[in-house]
């Protein structure tokens, strides 16, 4: 009966040590999980920002908006006129770029301070291509660029005309 | 006298039992939960790099450059899958999708990674690959680095930056290749890639017209033509308007003719989407300057329907045709240029 019961006992405390470590080793993986992954976060957040920051850089010699390389062979400016005949092709709204927001604003000499549409285009400021945000613009990168477009203004038909420019462009988030 | 009770014998308690069960239960856990943090951080890895990688590759686009060579030197041994889809309704500009595979460690099997692919519709690869069990999957393996040569295209404005792919693995040997072409490849320093003492066994030999000896792909620049040891059908190239005529040689020359096929028609679907924006800008420019840019307009529509139908067909004799027999169009107009 005396060594029955100290079997028991010692049964007791080997089930006691058993859920112990079991519970320590589960609050190590929470512990290392919750670091894991908010790593993890921090480096898709980095990738993100890398990601729209090259974008933004490269985007004067996508051929999207490229200004022509046989008209202006040293320079790569965008294409002004072409990216606001973008802005009303849906095809390149959704992920052709990989990009959330895309807007291309006129910097200098400075324009009025509104967006352009239809009806005041290229009299406006800002240029907006893709806006998939709903508000939140948080990451959003910027490139300064060369923006060109055809005033009918300048000389007796027109010429193109050069401003200086700024991209803005933030990169898809996956999360969403 | 049998005995019945051995006193030797060992006592095997409910205590024993129950520990070795316990702890039999508790390795086998921790093993599978090893093992699944092993495959997680695999994955992981995988997914990172090849996103690094994506973003690595921007930069390495061209703007009024004649082409780029870039090395990307890689940590450990890497497989890169590449798969392209032509374009359909539902995906105008076709995709490329990209994964990495990073050798995993202590000798385990080298699989394709499970992770979901990295989707571009920007981005036109044509890498030096093998095909894999998977249909249209072709994969490029490299130690500890893989060759980027980025090359713009323009038919006659720039419609793409074709980023030819290979590996430290592979070596290439041009034969007879014409002056202009071998200048084009030098100017830029590529690696593995030579002009002379080629070695049949360790590199793949590209013999131009003319070219004796063992080859293995085989150029007839008369007829903008490429021909492989193995592949049933020659694949054909355009000329680039640019400074370098070769980019879509390059390219025909370095990928393997499925992935070939299916990016020619990609750029011609996105030639085709270009032209609806040069169409925009022309319509716009004649509005307000009274007709400057108004002789271009017809040849873009007419431009458009025979890259529209190569977008369909691979075929590109049509749209070399069309380039050849119109120099306005070439010239993207005289007063108003548009490209």
């Amino acid at each position: 009966m005396r060594s029955s019961k100290k079997a028991q006992m010692k049964i007791q405390q080997m089930a006691f040590m058993l859920v112990a470590v079991m519970i320590f080793f589960a609050m190590v993986a929470i512990v290392y999980f919750t670091i894991t992954s908010s790593k993890l976060r921090d480096t898709a957040d980095d990738l993100r920002e890398e990601e729209a920051k090259e974008l933004a850089r490269q985007m004067a010699g996508t051929p999207e908006l490229m200004f022509s390389k046989q008209a202006s062979p040293y320079s790569s400016s965008v294409d002004f006129d072409k990216a606001f005949a973008l802005s009303k092709m849906n095809v390149y709204k959704n992920k052709y770029w990989n990009l959330d927001y895309l807007m291309i604003e006129k910097v200098y000499p400075s324009s009025i301070n509104e967006d352009c549409t239809s009806g005041n285009y290229p009299d406006c400021r800002y240029l907006i291509l893709i806006d998939n945000t709903r508000g939140n613009y948080t990451g959003t990168q910027t490139a300064p660029v060369a923006i060109v477009w055809w005033d009918p203004k300048l000389e007796s038909i027109g010429n193109y005309r050069f401003q200086l420019g700024r991209i803005h462009a933030l990169a898809h988030d996956p999360t969403k | 006298m049998m005995k019945v009770f051995s006193k030797r014998g060992y006592e095997f308690s409910f205590a024993w039992i129950f520990a070795i069960f316990a702890g039999a239960v508790i390795i086998f856990f921790a093993i599978y939960f090893a093992m699944q943090l092993v495959g997680q951080l695999q994955l992981t890895r995988d997914v990172t790099q090849g996103k690094s990688l994506g973003i690595l590759l921007t930069p390495i686009e061209t703007e009024i450059e004649e082409g780029k060579f870039a090395t990307i030197y890689l940590t450990d041994p890497t497989r890169m899958y590449f798969e392209c889809k032509p374009p359909v309704s539902s995906n105008p500009f076709g995709s490329q999708n990209l994964w990495l595979s990073i050798k995993p460690p202590l000798g385990s099997k080298w699989e394709p990674s499970d992770s979901p692919p990295l989707t571009f519709h920007n981005k036109y690869f044509f890498p030096s690959a093998e095909p894999t069990e998977n249909e249209n999957v072709f994969m490029s393996e490299g130690d500890e680095k893989f060759y980027v040569l980025s090359k713009p295209l323009y038919l006659p404005f720039k419609v793409a930056d074709m980023m030819i792919l290979y590996s430290d693995k592979k070596q290439y040997c041009f034969t007879n290749a014409p002056l202009d072409f071998k200048k084009k490849l030098q100017q830029i320093n590529m690696t593995n890639v030579f002009f002379s003492n080629c070695n049949s066994n360790e590199q793949t030999i590209i013999c131009f017209e003319g070219a004796s000896g063992p080859c293995n792909i085989t150029v007839i620049d008369r007829q903008n033509k490429v021909t492989k040891n193995g592949e049933p059908e020659p694949v054909f190239y355009l000329e680039s308007s640019s400074s370098d005529p070769y980019a879509m040689l390059y390219a025909a020359i370095f990928s393997d003719s499925e992935t070939y096929g299916c990016q020619v028609k990609r750029l011609m679907a996105h030639t085709s989407k270009l032209l609806d924006i040069y169409y925009s800008k022309s319509e716009r420019i004649e509005l307000i300057s009274g007709g400057c840019s108004q002789n271009l307009q017809s040849a873009i529509i007419s431009f458009n329907d025979i890259v529209s139908r190569a977008a369909e067909t691979g075929d590109l004799s049509s749209v070399k045709t069309y380039l050849n027999s119109n120099p306005n169009f070439l010239s993207g107009g005289n007063i108003c240029a548009l490209f």
